[in-house]
């Protein structure tokens, strides 16, 4: 099994440490992984925006790139989603259909193509799960607690197996931070609030790490509670789920 | 008009009423989950409703001719207008012919939309709208900012206030139950009173002619029973292919908008009483054409239970007025487009695309899919040209992987070597309220590298 | 004839743009009996809908009932379980103006809805006087237990055919939230609604 590494553009340049929590867990968990050279961008930020035909190129050239590998992985549910349901942009051949099938974020892989049952981490803080919206509704990474059905998470369940980390609940368990890409800039008012709700709710559960499945929620959420002091940390989950201490 | 984000902008001024717009809304959202979890097979409910208007409208044409012949049979005049001009020249025409002057409306979005109580207004008609809610805003003479709950942002106080100018209350600090009391009196006259009334319609039974109206405050019935004529308006979309189909829909439409079990009304009408005229008014208002559009007819399906404005975190933070449109939120964001592209080009970014809309819709309108693609059509048709810009080197920088490195590069020098002053400056949305990420030496790329 | 153009207009760009779906419907699945809860599950919806109840084991002793819930006020009772008392006379041309002076109704039900409390009324059991449980400030609604079914899906299957002319599920009293979601009973109409249920629940 050959599983190519995608590691999102905003994450390659700032959070690069996600990217290597991402490796190294992977890694751990004796995946054969590779990560090509040449990749990008899987072309949301143009999509979103109403610019999917600028964003074409982009998604050849990530296919490109993967087209060799039997999985790609990725630290971004909002990626994954992507790659999944909005290639059909592109033209559909073979490569395309395998890589919409089996692109994953990595909490997916680890539980349903791994299906991992323990993991050797450990972390003794207070953790906040923040259901990134992509992964959750898009990806059907969880539950969402619009429908009626079984609860589950697999983020939450995965975080469950770290020693000593103690995962709280929340008022909205599953409400969006207002990042959105480009809307965090169109929509700045509402953007910065939803995010300030959104730690409020963390915060007075007694939170001390916000985690989730996807690094540009946490960075919204880390820009607007840095500047505003706030007691909280933001961690993705590969890094708390790569964590020793 | 204000773009959304604008409006937006503006409501936000006031924080702490957006904490408490935010969370009335959330508070019928949350007894929706109540309502919904009540009823285990709730999913296949809301597959089978789903179904059921694929069916309406692949049957739309046959359904509406087998309505009319059945209505016409039970002594029921039935109407077509294509547009709201001629839907308002209808009614009004209706109640030229019996001498109407004083009318009582209950609830109906749809007279909303084709503007019809300042159409009346004109020929002298008073016109009053009894729902509650309706009745304030009427009052206030403002436009409804939900679709279940029109006075949502009003606060007690400024209701009281609004009586006490418009009704001749005593102060009552925003007492609700006298406030209520009060509306009760006042309104009892206007329906002993009332030449005719006029309805919404919210499910049209083709098999048998008949139709639905569902209120909690049963001010459509008092209206109608008491009136020598009743006018029911609906759009074509209404129609429901029979009966044993109230079955589904009444099941979700109430628990979808506030977690009741069902209204305290859900009243039939199919014959006019003894003595009384009945007049059906069906309104195509560009509805036809959103059925000819396969990426968007989906939204001819709504029910207008409003769960997808409670659901919806930008709609509960930025209030229904933000959007402009009769009908506000995620389904007004996809409808509206279709009626005026340039008008309403805002509103489907006025999501983060989160999907909530589409989970909690009870006849599962795949809403947040709707949103980017009006965004792609309204792009390629009037393009914002600071995004085009930016979204067109974005779209370089990604295509060339040498180019999106050397990018990587200076881009982080710059947060790390840069004035703070320069950084955050005007043109930085982003920075404005948010710190920038620390720019780390290293890119994963450039470590990845050096590993190897 | 502008009328006829618009409504050759649109069935004509309808057929012209409809889609084509084939899907079958099948209610079918809905139909999960659970009628051993039926009374019990009534009663409880009902009381979330802001409704009463009252269950009799028989009926003999209605007029007594009735009439202690009536509590001296007028009444028009459409069920003659009142002999004993004058009810409110529609007989004579009274205008529906005057018809707020009547301050309880009492209605036969024919179908009541375990899921949700409701229960459908149609012309003929509101005797052509659609407006009655709408005015009044009090409805009392008689309702067998056997008329009670689990589901809404039941209720249309039970009615079939709807032959009145007008017919409404009422499931609780006049209410509102509209001034800041505080719920008000007694928005225009009924301020109180009860339901008796008459016969034990064993007798199903
Ligand atoms: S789109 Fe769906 S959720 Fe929104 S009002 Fe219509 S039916 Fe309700």
């Amino acid at each position: 099994m050959k599983v190519g590494l995608f590691i999102p553009c905003y994450i390659d340049q700032f959070y690069p440490q996600v990217g290597v929590a991402t490796l190294e867990l992977l890694e751990k968990l004796g995946v054969n992984i590779y990560y090509p050279k040449n990749q990008t961008c899987c072309g949301q930020p143009m999509a979103n925006s109403g610019f999917e035909c600028y964003s074409k190129d982009t998604c050849k050239l990530f296919i490109k790139n993967f087209r060799e590998y039997d999985y790609v992985v990725t630290p971004s549910g909002s990626c994954a989603y992507h790659v999944r349901h909005h290639y059909n942009i592109i033209e559909q051949n073979e490569n395309v259909t395998h890589l919409r099938k089996n692109t994953f974020e990595l909490c997916d892989f680890i539980a349903n193509v791994m299906e991992t049952l323990h993991l050797d981490a450990s972390l003794h803080k207070k953790v906040g799960l923040h259901q990134s919206c992509h992964g959750l509704r898009g990806l059907k990474l969880g539950q969402g607690s619009e429908l009626v059905s079984e609860p589950h998470s697999i983020a939450e369940s995965l975080l469950l197996k770290v020693q000593g980390l103690e995962l709280v609940s929340l008022n909205r368990k599953d409400e969006c931070c207002g990042f959105g890409g480009t809307f965090a800039i169109t929509e700045e008012a509402i953007s910065i609030k939803m995010g300030k709700d959104r730690l409020t709710d963390h915060i007075k559960n007694g939170v001390e790490i916000i985690t989730a499945t996807d690094m540009s929620c946490l960075m919204h959420l880390e820009g607007i509670s840095k500047r505003n002091n706030l007691p909280i940390e933001v961690k993705h989950i590969a890094e708390i789920l790569n964590s020793q201490c | 008009m204000l773009t959304h984000s604008q409006a937006a902008k503006e409501f936000n001024k006031d924080e702490s009423r957006v904490d408490w717009h935010d969370k009335a809304i959330w508070h019928l959202r949350q007894n929706r989950d109540l309502g919904v979890n009540k009823i285990p097979n709730w999913q296949q409910l809301r597959e089978t409703a789903s179904e059921i208007k694929l069916n309406v409208l692949s049957h739309l044409d046959t359904y509406l001719e087998e309505f009319e012949k059945m209505a016409l049979s039970n002594g029921v005049h039935v109407h077509w207008a294509l547009d709201g001009d001629e839907h308002n020249k209808i009614v009004k025409d209706i109640l030229e012919k019996h001498s109407v002057q004083k009318l009582v409306k209950s609830k109906s979005m749809l007279t909303e939309e084709c503007n019809l109580n300042p159409y009346l207004e004109k020929y002298s008609i008073e016109i009053v709208d009894t729902d509650l809610g309706e009745r304030i805003i009427q009052l206030a003479k403002e436009k409804p900012s939900h679709i279940t709950a029109p006075a949502i942002h009003k606060k007690k106080e400024e209701i009281d206030q609004l009586f006490q100018k418009m009704l001749g209350t005593p102060p009552s600090n925003g007492d609700a139950q006298f406030l209520v009391n009060a509306a009760r009196t006042d309104l009892r006259k206007k329906f002993l009173n009332a030449d005719a009334a006029i309805t919404g319609v919210n499910f049209a039974i083709a098999e048998s002619g008949g139709f639905v109206v569902c209120t909690n405050e049963g001010n459509a019935d008092l209206g109608v029973h008491l009136a020598p004529v009743h006018i029911a308006c609906m759009g074509i979309e209404k129609i429901i292919p029979k009966l044993e189909h109230l079955g589904v829909f009444l099941r979700l439409l109430a628990r979808s908008a506030n977690g009741q079990s069902i209204t305290s009304y859900s009243s039939h009408f199919f014959k006019p009483r003894k003595g009384q005229e009945m007049h059906i008014v069906i309104v195509d208002n560009g509805r036809s054409k959103q059925l000819a559009s396969e990426d968007f007819r989906n939204s001819l399906k709504c029910i207008r239970c409003g769960a997808c404005m409670n659901t919806c975190p930008i709609y509960r933070r930025s209030g229904g007025h933000s959007y402009g449109s009769t009908i506000p939120g995620p389904i007004g964001s996809i409808l509206s487009p279709n009626i005026d592209l340039k008008k309403y080009s805002s509103l489907p970014f006025a999501s983060t695309l989160c999907g909530s809309c589409t989970d909690v819709c009870p006849v599962k309108i795949d809403i947040h899919s709707q949103l980017y693609k009006w965004r792609q059509i309204i792009m390629k048709e009037h393009p914002n040209r600071v995004k085009q810009m930016a979204m067109k080197t974005n779209q370089k920088v990604f295509e060339h992987p040498r180019l999106y490195n050397i990018v990587g590069i200076v881009m982080r020098r710059a947060i790390k070597l840069l004035p703070k002053s320069i950084l955050y400056n005007k043109l930085n949305i982003w920075g404005k309220q948010r710190d920038l990420p620390n720019a780390p030496k290293k890119s994963f790329k450039e470590w990845y590298n050096e590993r190897s | 004839m502008k009328e006829v153009n618009s409504r050759t207009k649109i069935l004509y760009r309808i057929k012209e743009n409809k889609p084509n779906d084939k899907t079958n419907i099948d209610l079918g699945q809905f139909f999960i009996d659970d009628n051993e809860n039926s009374v019990i599950n009534f009663c409880e919806n009902l009381v979330d809908n802001d409704g009463d109840y009252l269950i009799l084991d028989r009926a003999d002793n209605l007029q007594e009932v009735l009439l202690k819930e009536i509590n001296g006020r007028s009444f028009a009772d459409l069920t003659g379980n009142i002999v004993d008392h004058q009810s409110w006379s529609f007989n004579g041309l009274i205008s529906p103006k005057k018809w707020s002076d009547i301050k309880v109704s009492i209605i036969n039900g024919i179908i009541g809805v375990a899921e949700n409390g409701a229960v459908w009324l149609d012309d003929d059991s509101m005797q052509n006087i659609r407006t009655l449980p709408f005015i009044v400030d009090h409805t009392i609604f008689i309702l067998n237990v056997k008329q009670i079914v689990p589901t809404m899906h039941h209720a249309y299957e039970a009615l079939g055919k709807i032959k009145t002319g007008f017919g409404a599920f009422i499931a609780g009293p006049s209410k509102t939230g509209d001034i800041e979601q505080n719920l008000i009973i007694g928005a225009h109409g009924p301020m109180s609604h009860l339901v008796i249920i008459v016969g034990s629940s064993d007798s199903q």
